[in-house]
């Protein structure tokens, strides 16, 4: 032992343990083999150290390098490349097909599936925020009994019930879902007694309704914009809200590309659109007829009536609603316009449709489809196909009658998956009081909020990036969801909770896929690994339906609602808070509204003409009454605004534990009612003399008449092609430029297309760890969102035109942030990038100063300092996390750029066009970015630079940005021009 | 004292105004007029002394918070990227600049107004570079990597950039740091002495002893001086040009609309003097009350410095109105918008106009003779005029920076709470070193005052007299 | 009255005055000397593992390839350090008593990881990619140094940026064929090589700031 024990440490001096261990070994080992020179390097280092005096201090000053933990088991994936899986994100019950990159089993960015048809690999603010929300830290941790921790083994001993044993007096109450597998599930647990109902603040009954009344069957209207030359959006934010918004934007856009030429408006389409407030849809409209929720009827039926009057052979069904019709108001300015937009449609037959809101009562969606009929449109660009699901549309009644049941006492268990009805369902429901004598309450959430209060047991939801399920879109077809990572806090899917009813235990959610779909489906486990793959189900969208043209109608009664000339108050879905799952999701508290620019929060938005009548100023706060109730709300003026009428934007106001949603904005819900649901009347807006502060991220919303975001109409085009050519032209220098690479990066945004959706926004968020600075950041005008996207009003505060411009930094090829840095943290790269080297900075800011787009941003604090963990995990490893004190900005997504040269170099093929694509391009719905190399003339950005609409903002300062502008073209209808 | 000012002869004829010195005292008697003060404090002086304490530790504490948590403390934001912080560091080492003007080109120029207040001017101009000195270290994001703007060998390879102006303020502030503080000290050598000798303690003596390095005021030691002092003052005069030069060039050499502009090297410079020259007012005429100085301190010296005020003041007013002209003459239009609607009209006009009216209407007092040597005037009319080119620095920077290229990122600035502590800080720091240097330090140059004494007495007196008393 | 001072005082404030001035340079030459020393870069510093791993023993006597263990470096930016389960597929034949390897059979079956102390380390804003190199004919020695005459691994290269610019400037010195990569003792037959290399490859490594800061 000694003697083992001596060699031991004679090892650590000298080189002998491979004597210690292998007897053999030591005569092998020369002697001078182990006095290379590295023992002399080493005494080196220590003399070199003594003589500086370090010797003692050295060892113990320095800080150790840190420990590298190695696998136990080799795991099959490679550390350090990232993986990219498919899933599917479901919203409103319809399912979007997303790809999830995911770095050693995080995931870390969501991108749209170009296979799946609600993608076509774009994705919304919400595909891309819901990453955020997967790692909120305030998410409910595990199952509570009461107010006591519990276990799900707990729960599902209360809830199981034997296969055999009726479900009377279990009620479900869930969100709308098309998923297969769910649908299943419940018409077993249907079939046994149980009651389930369907709720959500943002129902699509209206829709289902009216298309009902209209064709006498229940269906979904489908919009292939890439048919309509025409398109008449009625109350309806088509191109951003929705199912189907990003393949509809995308359509949209694909109708909207002009000839390089401008030669002539060949396929270019027209939009009209009617509104209260400005919407995305609006605001890129061609014509925009803002009208008062309730009034849009009128509007509709004047459309109708001018269209059936057009046609030379009116439809049969003509005769039944004519004389009705007669009956609907006079708006002169609305009949002008009618008549424009008749005109339109009846001149575009079977390339021209009418698309209504969900907010629209059914007989406006009923006169909108009737319009589709009249101009041919059914069969065209529009068709109707089956539901996704039957638990689609639920309409407010559904949750009425459970609460009715309640009162008679009829509901012993309620299980309560999803959503938030105490929150959200109308308050003269009183939804939390009533459900409060149901003797088991049970409630599966992802956050102890407002309906856990009145719940006995909670049961945390697993996020779907944790959830084994699958998905149907609008259009019916299925895809599945995998998850990306083990549920962070023990969440469970509503199949996994729901499937305890069936009496067999805790299922798996992926046993409960696959036992679904190998039922439903012979040979479903040769197609299962492709679909998931893959993403999408082949061969599953819905078949159309079939409707009777003779009875066309005939179900429609048309009368119009009384004149009702009181304030009016409008229900919107919100920009950032959705109906309120969102409302605790900082990269969308933090979003600005695509409109108002409003971060962090809601607002009663109002007309200059309302606000100037009844002597309101933005920021001061009235108290909201209708109908005996009441709300606090801060005014917003909001040009293009209807008059008379005010809109609040749901899912503020939260009180539950949500701590970032926490008192944030105001909760309409409060003045909803089963009535009401989407417009009331009688609103009285009584100023309280308090004042509110808004973060609005853009103060000043004029253009100044400087040449920012430019715009012409086609004609314009046509008559001069090259109005913008001196704005694209390269400026005298007298700095020589540097020798190039081979690749020379570049970015063209086509402002025509851009719909201000702020999809990019959200993305570049997530791809570049951009930190949320808060309300109190974002007043002191500390935003720091790298890709902003400036809304310029032109024109009336009443009828304004907007101009939405992404504004990042222009990577000029003369960067005037480059030579004022001292330090040289920001320069030029051989391929055209203006870059920002972060541990280089001292952060003078002098930059930024000198920056004419002012889109360099500043770490004022430590931003990512006491982050929680989960939070961390959210973070990009491939981007470097900025400290405090150093300047930031957009890279072009440098480290994707470098990673695929370094994926070009060590496989040996050179980069295609298109190989690198930025986050924002990537996340575009309407391919509005294009990114690529300006040295290879053949590629996409080459040509769209060469285009008569491509010019450089602020090009009268010779700063050369590679990232081009394509200006605006609008298309206006001949009839309507001034 | 009477028995001082009868027994002087020759002085009488000439009148008032152009003496630089009243009465005809013996070497001695001036030496005690202005050195005893040192052995005998003022009752205000402790009181002071605390209030202005007090402040520097305020100033003290704001730094330290600053440094810790981030420059976030401040009101800074994008677009304002520079507020304050800049603000102060350009508004103290404008003010230094009249110290080394005083000191440095009047001694070339052989003015004789200059002696008596030129140590006084140099004080204030060591501890106005050591204010300024304070902002751009402070207003660094990362302050504790600064010296990543000097030119060193590192291991990473790369150096600073000198394309931009801010390394070439390194080096300026700190050359003029350094000449400034050479220049007072070989002007105080042979004051320390005389104050050496006359120390009624020995401790004093000694202290006093070892700053005054051995002076005995031997021929050959009054030799080697006077030749240094030359050599130093010539080093000196070109930086009061250069030092403001290249702190104006921190905006020159910008294209943001309001900072690009080619007249501001002069501009600044004029500017600078131009501030100076109030502060050296606003602090001499009080300590002029209270230390008896008017025998030293002349109507003559007030004149002088009216009058400088008034041309400098002029060429400020003229740099405002060429900036006006060439911003409407150039037909662009961000210099247009800055020039003639954000400045004069948009949410930063009152600051606006108070700049004009302090800096352009002030000196015009100065027309008036009575003016130009009544205390009370030049007190108010200095502390306007240091009012005046503080707020010029104010709209320069910010309502330049708050207002550009894109409406869109237009934001307004609001001065927080540290902010405004550090500006009175730093005014309380700049107050406290200055009564330090009253209450130590012979601030009246009193071997250069006998000298000019005898000067004086020689352009009085006849040649042959002259003769006859050799 | 007696001097003020005695007459060594003269000397006294010289001495002062040089001894000022000394200190002033002298500590900036050291600070630059400092920074450059292998006690501010870590170079050369010996370093305890958990486990006395021995890469002569591994390398030299059994001949394993450096990608054996680390194969990521061939297709990841990080090299890796193999998993107990692999070290097992040998060690359960050979040494599968050993208590030495107690650790590596505890972590393989447990699955709980080994923490190795850290050899070479960049900053977190460094994105050094090892695939990068290796495809491209940097061999391992070239920055790790003789790994395989080392007892107990430690940090051949100051990892300064310097050191890294040095070579992306000029690196033909560094080249050597795809087959020499894990090479420990080829050493280039000159420049030319290096040249034609570089030429065949088209190897122009980058010196702009986001080849290495993103």
């Amino acid at each position: 032992m000694s003697e083992e024990q001596r060699r031991r440490d004679r090892w650590r001096s000298l080189e002998e343990l491979a004597g210690a261990v292998d007897p053999d070994a030591a005569m092998e080992f020369a002697p001078g083999v182990d006095e290379p020179p590295v023992v002399g390097r080493r005494d080196l280092g220590k003399l070199l150290g003594a003589s500086l005096m370090l010797a003692g201090a050295a060892a113990c000053t320095r800080a150790p390098k840190g420990r590298i933990v190695a696998y136990g088991r080799q795991p099959e994936q490679n550390p350090g490349v990232a993986r990219t899986y498919a899933t599917t994100m479901t919203l409103g019950g319809y399912g979007t097909g997303l790809l999830v990159e995911e770095h050693e089993g995080r995931p870390t960015k969501l991108e749209g599936n170009e296979e799946h048809p609600a993608s076509l690999g774009a994705s919304g603010v919400f595909e891309q925020a819901s990453l955020l929300s997967l790692y909120d830290p305030n998410r409910l941790r595990g199952v509570q009994h009461g107010t006591s921790a519990s276990s799900f083994q707990a729960f599902a001993r209360a809830l199981a019930r034997p296969s055999d044993a009726s479900l009377e007096g279990i009620h479900v109450l869930l969100e709308p879902t098309a998923s297969p597998e769910l649908d299943g599930l419940l018409a077993s647990l249907e079939r046994r007694g149980a009651v389930v109902h369907v709720y959500e603040p943002l129902s699509r009954a209206n829709a289902f309704r009216g298309l009902e009344m209209a064709i006498g069957r229940r269906a979904e209207p489908l919009y292939e914009l890439e048919n309509a030359d025409i398109v008449v959006a009625l109350d309806s934010d088509l191109l951003a809200g929705g199912p189907f918004h990003l393949r509809h934007a995308r359509k949209f856009a694909e109708r909207r590309r002009v000839p390089s030429d401008g030669r002539s408006d060949v396929g270019m389409n027209r939009l009209y659109a009617v509104e209260p407030a400005l919407t995305v849809t609006g605001s890129v409209a061609d014509h925009r007829l803002r009208s008062r929720r309730s009034d849009i009827i009128h509007v509709a039926a004047a459309v109708l009536r001018e269209t059936l009057a057009l046609l030379s052979s009116p439809p049969a069904w003509a005769l039944r609603v004519l004389p009705s019709l007669a009956s609907a108001r006079e708006a002169p300015d609305a009949t002008r316009w009618a008549l424009a937009v008749a005109r339109d449609l009846v001149g575009h037959r079977g390339r021209a449709l009418v698309a209504v809101g969900d907010a629209q009562p059914p007989r406006v969606h009923a006169l909108g489809h009737l319009i589709n009929a009249a101009v041919g449109a059914i069969g065209g660009p529009v068709r109707y196909v089956e539901p996704a699901s039957r638990r689609l549309g639920a309409h407010t009644g559904d949750l009425a009658s459970l609460l009715a049941e309640v009162d008679r006492g009829k509901v012993d268990t309620l299980v309560i998956v999803g959503g938030n009805p105490s929150y959200t369902a109308p308050a003269d429901l009183e939804f939390a009081r009533r459900v409060g004598t149901v003797r088991e309450r049970m409630y599966v959430t992802e956050y102890a909020n407002e309906t856990s209060r009145i719940a006995r047991w909670l049961v945390p939801a697993a996020h779907y990036l944790e959830s084994w399920g699958d998905a149907r879109a609008k259009d019916g077809t299925i895809s599945f969801v995998q998850p990306m990572i083990e549920p962070l806090y023990g969440g469970k899917t509503s199949s996994e909770v729901l499937s305890l009813l069936q009496g067999e235990g805790a299922t798996g959610g992926r046993e409960l896929l696959l036992r679904h779909w190998r039922a439903a489906r012979d040979g479903f486990d040769d197609l299962f690994p492709e679909a998931l793959k893959r993403g999408v189900l082949g061969e599953s969208a819905s078949d159309e339906v079939s409707f009777d043209e003779h009875k066309f109608a005939s179900s429609l009664d048309l009368v119009f609602p009384s004149d009702d000339r009181r304030l009016e108050l409008a229900f919107q879905p919100d920009a950032h808070a959705r109906d309120g799952a969102f409302a605790n999701n900082a990269w969308l508290l933090e979003l600005p509204d695509p409109i108002t620019k409003l971060t962090w929060g809601n607002a009663a938005c109002l007309s200059t003409m309302t606000a100037r009548r009844l002597a309101l100023r933005t920021e001061d706060i009235v108290d909201v009454r209708v109908g005996g109730l009441s709300l606090k709300a801060p005014v917003l003026i909001v040009p293009g605004h209807a008059d008379d009428c005010v809109t609040l934007s749901l899912g503020f106001g939260r009180e539950g534990d949500e701590e970032l949603a926490r008192g944030v904005g105001v909760n309409a819900y409060a003045l909803r009612t089963q009535a009401a649901p989407w417009a009331a009347h009688g609103v009285d807006l009584v100023p309280t003399g308090e004042r509110a502060s808004f973060a609005i991220t853009q103060e000043h919303s004029a253009m100044e008449d400087r040449p920012i975001a430019l715009a012409a109409t086609i004609d314009e085009l046509v008559r001069d092609p090259r109005r913008f050519a001196d704005r694209n032209r390269v400026t005298p220098t007298l700095y020589q430029v540097k020798p190039g690479a081979t690749q020379q990066w570049a970015m063209t945004i086509d402002l025509n297309i851009c719909t201000g959706c702020s999809a990019c926004v959200v993305a570049c968020q997530a791809e570049n760890n951009v930190p949320v600075v808060g309300k109190e950041g974002v007043l002191k005008g500390r935003a720091m969102h790298w890709l902003r996207i400036d809304r310029y009003f032109e024109g009336s505060a009443d009828a304004p035109a907007v101009h939405h411009q992404p504004m990042a930094c222009q990577h000029c090829e003369k960067a005037p942030c480059e030579y004022v840095c001292p330090v040289g943290a920001t320069v030029h790269s051989d391929d055209g990038l203006n870059e920002m080297v972060y541990n280089r900075c001292v952060g003078t800011r002098f930059c930024s100063n000198n920056c004419p787009y002012k889109v360099r941003r500043f770490n004022w604090f430590d931003y990512n300092r006491d982050k929680p963990e989960t939070l961390r995990m959210a973070m990009n490893p491939d981007v470097t996390v900025r400290a405090r004190g150093v300047m930031e900005k957009c890279t072009y997504c440098v480290q994707r750029i470098r990673e695929t040269e370094i994926r070009s170099h060590t496989h040996g093929v050179p980069i295609r066009d298109g190989d690198v694509r930025t986050a924002c391009e990537q996340a575009c719905p309407t391919r509005a970015i294009t990114f690529g190399s300006i040295a290879d003339p053949t590629s996409r950005v080459s040509s769209l630079r060469r285009d008569s609409r491509a010019y450089a903002v602020l090009h009268e300062l010779g700063t050369e940005p590679r990232t081009r502008y394509l200006a605006r073209i609008r298309n206006p209808s001949p009839d309507l021009l001034p | 004292m009477t028995a001082l000012v009868s027994s002087h002869a020759s002085g009488e004829e000439t009148p008032v105004e152009t003496r630089v010195l009243l009465g005809n005292p013996t070497d001695g008697a001036l030496t005690h007029e202005l050195v005893d003060r040192l052995w005998s404090p003022g009752r205000a002086f402790p009181a002071l002394l605390a209030l202005t304490g007090t402040g520097s530790v305020g100033l003290f504490v704001a730094v330290v918070y600053t440094m810790t948590t981030g420059i976030g403390v401040w009101g800074n934001n994008i677009p304002v990227g520079w507020a304050l912080g800049i603000v102060n560091f350009v508004w103290w080492i404008g003010i230094g600049h009249a110290g080394t003007f005083i000191s440095a080109i009047l001694y070339l120029l052989e003015q004789k107004w200059r002696t008596s207040i030129n140590r006084f001017a140099e004080g204030m101009t060591l501890f106005a570079v050591v204010q300024a000195g304070l902002f751009p270290l402070l207003h660094l994001g990362r302050p504790w990597f600064f010296y990543w703007l000097v030119p060193y060998p590192s291991t990473m390879g790369v150096w600073p950039q000198f394309r931009s102006a801010l390394p070439w303020d390194v080096v300026a502030v700190s050359t003029y740091l350094t000449v400034s503080l050479l220049f007072f000290y070989l002007g105080l050598i042979p004051d320390l002495a005389v104050v050496r000798d006359t120390a009624p303690e020995r401790w004093r003596q000694r202290v006093y002893g070892v700053f005054a390095l051995g002076w005995r005021g031997s021929a050959r030691a009054w030799h080697h001086h006077r030749i240094g002092y030359l050599l130093l003052a010539g080093l000196a005069t070109p930086l009061v040009l250069s030092v403001h030069s290249i702190v104006s060039m921190d905006f020159a050499i910008s294209q943001l609309p309001g900072w690009h502009s080619t007249i501001f090297p002069p501009f600044f410079v004029a500017g600078a003097i131009y501030s100076g020259f109030a502060m050296v007012l606003t602090l001499i005429i009080p300590s002029r009350r209270i230390f008896h100085l008017e025998r030293v301190v002349t109507a003559k010296h007030f004149d002088s410095m009216a009058k400088m005020l008034m041309v400098t003041g002029w060429i400020v007013t003229y740099s405002y109105a060429v900036e006006i002209f060439i911003a409407w003459y150039s037909g662009d239009p961000y210099e247009r918008y800055v020039h003639l609607v954000n400045r004069p009209t948009g949410p930063y006009a009152f600051i606006f106009w108070t700049m004009l009216a302090c800096n352009c209407l002030t000196p015009q007092l100065f027309w008036v003779k009575r003016f130009r040597t009544n205390e009370a005037v030049l007190f108010v009319a200095a502390i306007l005029i240091n009012v005046g080119m503080w707020t010029e620095r104010f709209i320069l920077i910010v309502t330049s920076e708050s207002r550009d290229f894109l409406p869109s990122s237009w934001h307004l600035y609001r001065p927080s709470l540290i902010d405004l502590s550090l500006f009175v800080g730093t005014l309380s720091f700049f107050s406290f070193l200055f009564l330090l240097f009253l209450r130590f330090v012979p601030f009246i140059p009193v071997s250069e005052l006998k000298d000019l004494k005898r000067e004086i007495a020689n352009e009085n007196e006849p040649i042959g007299a002259t003769e006859a008393a050799l | 009255m007696p001097a003020l001072f005695s007459p060594a005082s003269n000397s006294l404030v010289r001495l002062a005055l040089a001894l000022a001035v000394l200190a002033g340079g002298g500590g900036l030459l050291f600070l630059l000397g400092w920074a450059r020393s292998p006690y501010a870069s870590g170079q050369d510093e010996l370093i305890e593992q958990p486990i006395l791993f021995d890469h002569r023993h591994h390398v030299r006597d059994d001949g394993i390839d450096c990608l054996y263990c680390h194969d990521g470096a061939r297709t990841s930016a990080y090299a890796g350090v193999p998993a107990a389960s692999l070290c097992m597929s040998c060690h359960n034949q050979v040494w599968n008593g050993s208590a030495l390897l107690e650790p590596v059979r505890r972590s393989a079956f447990s699955n709980e990881p080994i923490r190795w102390e850290r050899v070479n380390r960049l900053p977190d804003f460094v994105y050094f990619n090892h695939s990068a190199h290796v495809t491209r004919g940097v061999g391992c020695v070239t920055c790790h140094g003789r790994v395989d005459e080392m007892a107990k691994v430690f940090a051949a290269a100051p990892l300064t940026m310097q050191w890294c610019l040095d070579c992306h400037r000029n690196p033909s010195p560094s080249l050597r064929p795809q087959d020499r990569i894990t090479d420990m003792e080829w050493t280039s037959t000159g420049t030319a090589l290096g040249n034609a290399l570089r030429e065949e490859r088209r190897i122009n490594p980058p010196t702009e700031c986001s080849g290495c800061h993103r």
